[in-house]
């Protein structure tokens, strides 16, 4: 589809879709009220009415620009997962391993976003930025954390 | 000679809150780690004040304010070291101090444009300082007497200022804005007690973390897309203070930008929406063209230096009048600040100063010990950040990626905050490939709340009728800007379409 090189295209669908949804779900969840004294769901409606209709004007307004409006990455997938993904690790070891273990997986995964990644370089680098860690936030700002834990 | 008593007073009283030991050590510790993050390429004030809010949750309420000024500040001075020494700005404010501070690095004189930027901002922090401590007083009696339409007007002026003059496209940055207002409408409505959008989580009834959403957006597309960098290129120059001394040429031809660019920034600081590079660029120019040697220009004139810098500090300054007088920011940053006001339980507005005036009068003075501790810290120890910036960027990365998750799982040890960061963090790399700017997001996602509070206290008190929005003077000029703004951006829009078919 041609329509969706147009980054201003593109962004106006999501404008569009995202508005509609909200005015939809709060017109049949909540009581919208009137102006004098507004339900729960005024505020937001009128909202995402108003998003729906930016989003059109967007969708409009650049019309007829294709192809000039190009995607420009400034990254690749490899490092928008590798970040992603050493943040989920993060999460999903936090509670259950503690902090060491979680930041040393979200060091090495984070690393990969890197086409030189070096299991040794980045291994060394993450217990380096745990003791790091521990001192700082632990030791230092006295933050509730547990450097190991096991609680699955 | 009263407005001077009066100064003098809430001087003595700032002095006071700011001098103590406590809070001089949040102080220097802000403006360290500030600086520490505004030296590195890429990450300005914003992702500097994100990654640190999180300390200041276990603070208390004026030591917190003063870190995260102090942060603000720090990141600012920083940001210039890395534009003069490496050609890369350290932010987009800073991007003005490429044009002749990369030059004179490299004949040789960085150091001399590293400690022209100090002064310049010192003066220029000076200035903005002392107009705040004067002009506060009388805006906040007038704000005092604001009614909930002239809030709800001045706030929509605000967001729309910050979303239009913005480097994105206009209607885009209205819309981004829109998106962030909705997501602040997440959770229980204070009103009525419905809860809104919590998709079935109960972790959502309480709203979405800002702190999570500030670093989604701002440190994660950041790091993503640094993460491939090559290494900075090195830095051989010495940095003595000999080096650093400019001549008294260089005085002659500094002191009268630095004025001139000091009341530019002190005039549209107060304005929202021009922070960050307009006012800057603005104060170039007329030097540029005031010259006597307009060609020295782009080739490290240092001139190019001391205008824009006096000019974006003395904007600092006045910034924080309407951010602090009416609760109303006008750039993202102070929008943090503010927020940062509401965790520690402090309703931003006018009532701040008689209400806490040992918080508003000790953080306005500190800003000012700040700036003066940011002089110590740069010239004398300018090769310390020197070797900062030399840190490889593949042991850099993480390390941020690691303090962001850190902070955000710290504040209510929930690993559901750090699951949200991937979301907001998908959702800024797909706002990087669509061009959309995240200022106006996180700026309707901290107004939205306290907009939609005013606009329902309005139509309540007017009997849902419209024309309270027209009957104040206060509120009309505020929705006459807006339409005004809305306008300059269409035909802003329509110029450049011309242009390029």
């Amino acid at each position: 589809m041609p329509v969706l090189n147009n980054r201003d295209i593109v962004s106006g669908l999501a404008f569009v879709a995202l508005g509609t949804a909200v005015a939809l779900y709060t017109h049949l969840n909540h009581d919208l009220g009137s102006l004098r004294s507004m339900g729960p769901g005024f505020f937001p409606f009128y909202t995402g009415l108003a998003l729906a209709v930016v989003g059109a004007l967007t969708i409009a307004l650049a019309w007829g620009k294709d192809g000039r409006l190009r995607w420009q990455t400034r990254f690749g997938w490899r490092s928008v997962l590798a970040v992603l993904g050493s943040i989920a690790a993060f999460a999903l070891l936090i509670d259950r391993l503690g902090l060491w273990p979680a930041s040393m997986a979200l060091t090495v995964i984070a690393s990969m976003a890197r086409p030189s990644f070096n299991w040794g370089a980045s291994v060394r680098l993450g217990v380096v930025l745990g003791v790091l860690a521990w001192v700082v936030f632990i030791l230092g700002l006295k933050m509730n954390l547990t450097p190991l834990a096991w609680s699955f | 000679m009263e407005a001077l008593q009066a100064f003098g007073a809430s001087w003595a009283l700032g002095m006071e809150v700011a001098l103590t030991w406590q809070n001089l050590w949040y102080c220097l510790v802000g403006v360290t780690l500030g600086c520490m993050v505004g030296v590195l390429p890429g990450l300005g004030s914003l992702i500097a004040i994100s990654l640190l809010l999180p300390i200041t949750y276990h603070l208390p309420a004026t030591g917190a304010l003063i870190m995260l000024a102090g942060v603000y500040f720090g990141a600012d001075y920083g940001g210039g070291t890395c534009s003069i020494l490496l050609g890369v700005p350290g932010h987009p404010a800073a991007a003005v101090d490429v044009l002749d501070g990369y030059p004179m690095t490299k004949q040789g004189r960085g150091g001399v444009a590293l400690f022209m930027k100090c002064i310049a901002s010192f003066w220029g922090s000076s200035v903005g300082i002392v107009l705040l401590m004067f002009l506060a007083p009388t805006i906040t009696d007038l704000a005092l007497k604001f009614s909930p339409a002239d809030y709800c007007g001045l706030m929509l002026l605000g967001l729309l200022a910050a979303s239009t003059v913005g480097q994105g496209s206009p209607i885009t940055g209205v819309g981004m804005l829109l998106v962030g207002v909705l997501m602040s409408t997440v959770g229980i409505d204070v009103n009525s007690g419905a809860v809104r959008f919590d998709l079935g989580l109960v972790e959502l009834q309480d709203g979405l973390n800002l702190l999570a959403l500030a670093m989604g957006v701002f440190a994660v597309a950041e790091v993503v897309s640094a993460a491939a960098q090559s290494a900075p290129p090195r830095i051989t120059q010495s940095f003595t203070l000999r080096d650093q001394l400019p001549t008294r040429e260089d005085w002659r031809r500094s002191w009268k930008p630095m004025l001139r660019g000091s009341g530019l920034g002190a005039f549209f600081g107060a304005l929202p929406g021009t922070s960050g590079g307009m006012a800057t660029f603005m104060a170039y120019s007329i030097e540029a063209r005031l010259s006597k040697h307009p060609k020295e220009f782009g080739h490290g004139a240092i001139e190019g230096i001391a205008a824009p810098e006096a000019c974006n500090n003395a904007g600092v300054g006045t910034a924080f009048i309407p951010t602090l007088t009416l609760g109303i920011p006008g750039d993202a940053v102070m929008a943090l600040l503010l927020a940062a006001l509401v965790i520690q339980g402090i309703q931003p507005g006018p009532e701040v100063m008689s209400s806490h005036p040992d918080l508003f009068w000790g953080l306005i003075v500190s800003f000012w010990i700040g700036n003066l501790l940011l002089v110590v810290l740069n010239i004398p120890l300018i090769g310390v950040w020197v070797r900062l910036l030399q840190i490889p960027y593949n042991w850099l990365f993480p390390a941020i990626v690691l303090f962001t998750c850190i902070g955000v799982y710290s504040t209510h040890n929930s690993a559901f905050d750090v699951y949200t960061l991937i979301v907001y963090g998908a959702l800024s790399c797909a706002m990087l490939l669509l061009k959309l700017d995240a200022v106006p997001l996180l700026m309707g996602f901290i107004l939205g709340k306290p907009l939609e509070e005013n606009f329902r206290r309005a139509m309540l008190m007017s009997r849902g009728d419209f024309s309270t929005f027209v009957s104040s003077p206060v509120a009309a000029i505020a929705l006459a800007l807006c339409t005004l703004i809305l306008g300059l951006a269409m035909m802003r829009h329509f110029k450049q379409r011309s242009r390029y078919a």
